[in-house]
């Protein structure tokens, strides 16, 4: 089902995207349920990823009491893994997970509204993937 | 806490090894560490009660309490960030008020912009940031000042559909909903029960707007709602309920793209991050648990007096002048 198809369904007949087409009432029973798929996906990356984020962080400060040293190092991205302590580890995971889990966002909706046929904001997503990994490869830079 | 760092510890603070000052052995007490969460909780709790980021509150508290460098603080403030928004964000999503759709067009803007405000910031001096630091805090001061509760906009009255409201024909689905391709959606609101309708117009000035707050918010580590709300609503005809909601579901990407380059470059202290980012969640849920028994008024009143002093002392910091100390 693509993006003109779900418009037409909705909308006095005015193609998607076009100035003046508005939503146009309740929507279709599909809309609805393609709808509520996308956010409850989204929903429960983003609740996820923030919970495993906080756990990581929780646990690094956890061990990082527990040792006692309590030596707030600087760590860079792309040298997570090198000489850091178990605790250091743990809060740098953390920090990665909570950065990464927007970007999973856009990827996910990246993969739902390919298979929506919506390839106008497919494309706009890939942008804004594109841009982030810029962002990345900018700083390492 | 800041106030018994010795002068040199404390001008190191937050500097990464090979930039103009050497990297500092940073060791935190206990003390210390609570304090951060205890920031954490209180920029949380306030920002679930009133509706604003913590970046405002959590990066002058570092530099002007904590004593920490200003790079340091709006790097860790936007952790504190994308956890907020990836915390609010869920619930708007789940509701159906974030146009994901329009919040996606307009993040290509504004993480360009949040890659252009990180680049700025670490090349210009900690004592212009906190200049322009001081800039945005007196003008989010202002706005606060000025901001009421959230309703809809009487404007949107103009936008329900003929027929549309209680009672009328077969009842919407809950929440809110998007036009697939298009920036398009409709939402009922909740208290009336009100089926409103919307189209988003006028995408490069929304666009022109978000490169701006995006740079803001990576620059000085703030979500940048206050310039992207209103584009959305005055700009874009945008209801003040989706554009609050799409702006925050915005915030996360936005903040990761100048983030990374922090965390790339060497500016983040994870052990300074982790507890304030945990106290914030913390903080949030217990300001959205307690908000129907305070008063936003009282407390916007407040906060604006907060951010004036806070600007004033940024402002004096960026002309070298620290009365903190």
């Amino acid at each position: 089902m693509d993006a003109e198809a779900h418009a037409g369904e909705v909308g006095p007949a005015v193609p998607a995207g076009e100035p003046g087409a508005a939503a146009g009432g309740p929507p279709s029973e599909l809309i609805v349920a393609e709808e509520a798929v996308d956010r409850r996906v989204v929903a429960v990356v983003l609740r996820t990823g923030l919970a495993v984020a906080c756990a990581l962080m929780a646990a690094g400060l956890a061990v990082i009491l527990a040792r006692g040293d309590r030596h707030a190092h600087v760590i860079r991205l792309f040298e997570i893994g090198g000489d850091q302590s178990a605790g250091d580890l743990l809060l740098a995971a953390g920090v990665v997970v909570l950065a990464l889990t927007p970007a999973v966002r856009v990827l996910a909706l990246v993969v739902l509204w390919a298979r929506e046929g919506d390839r106008r904001f497919v494309a706009v997503a890939l942008v804004v993937v594109a841009v982030l990994v810029a962002a990345a490869a900018i700083g390492h830079g | 806490m800041g106030a018994g760092l010795r002068g040199a510890e404390r001008r190191a603070r937050g500097r990464p090894s090979g930039s103009l000052v050497p990297s500092a052995v940073v060791q935190l007490s206990g003390a210390e560490l609570a304090g951060l969460a205890a920031l954490g909780v209180f920029a949380g709790w306030l920002g679930a009660l009133i509706g604003i980021g913590g970046g405002i509150i959590v990066v002058p508290a570092l530099v002007l309490a904590f004593g920490y460098d200003i790079h340091l603080a709006v790097a860790v403030s936007l952790v504190c960030v994308v956890a907020t928004s990836t915390a609010a964000g869920s619930a708007y999503v789940g509701e159906g008020l974030a146009h994901m759709r329009l919040g996606m067009a307009l993040e290509i803007a504004t993480t360009v912009g949040g890659i252009a405000g990180g680049l700025i910031a670490v090349a210009i001096s900690p004592r212009a940031l906190s200049a322009v630091f001081a800039g945005v805090v007196l003008v989010t001061a202002g706005l606060a000042l000025r901001s009421r509760e959230a309703e809809v906009p009487a404007a949107d009255a103009d936008d329900r559909a003929p027929g549309s409201g209680p009672g009328a024909g077969a009842p919407p689905p809950s929440g809110g909903w998007e036009v697939p391709g298009t920036l398009a959606g409709a939402y009922v609101d909740p208290r009336s029960g009100v089926l409103v309708e919307y189209r988003a117009e006028r995408l490069g000035l929304g666009a022109g707007v978000s490169a701006l707050a995006g740079m803001l918010s990576g620059m000085l580590g703030v979500g940048g709602g206050f310039l992207k709300v209103p584009a959305m609503t005055v700009g874009m005809k945008v209801p003040i309920k989706v554009a609050a909601a799409t702006s925050n579901f915005m915030i996360g990407v936005t903040a990761i793209a100048s983030l990374l380059v922090y965390f790339a470059r060497g500016y983040l202290r994870p052990l300074v991050a982790a507890p304030i980012a945990l106290g914030v969640v913390a903080g949030a849920l217990l300001g959205s648990r307690l908000a129907a028994r305070t008063s936003p008024a009282l407390l916007r009143r407040v906060l604006v007096a907060v951010l004036v002093f806070v600007a004033l002392q940024m402002a004096l910091k960026a002309f070298g002048v620290d009365i903190g100390r």
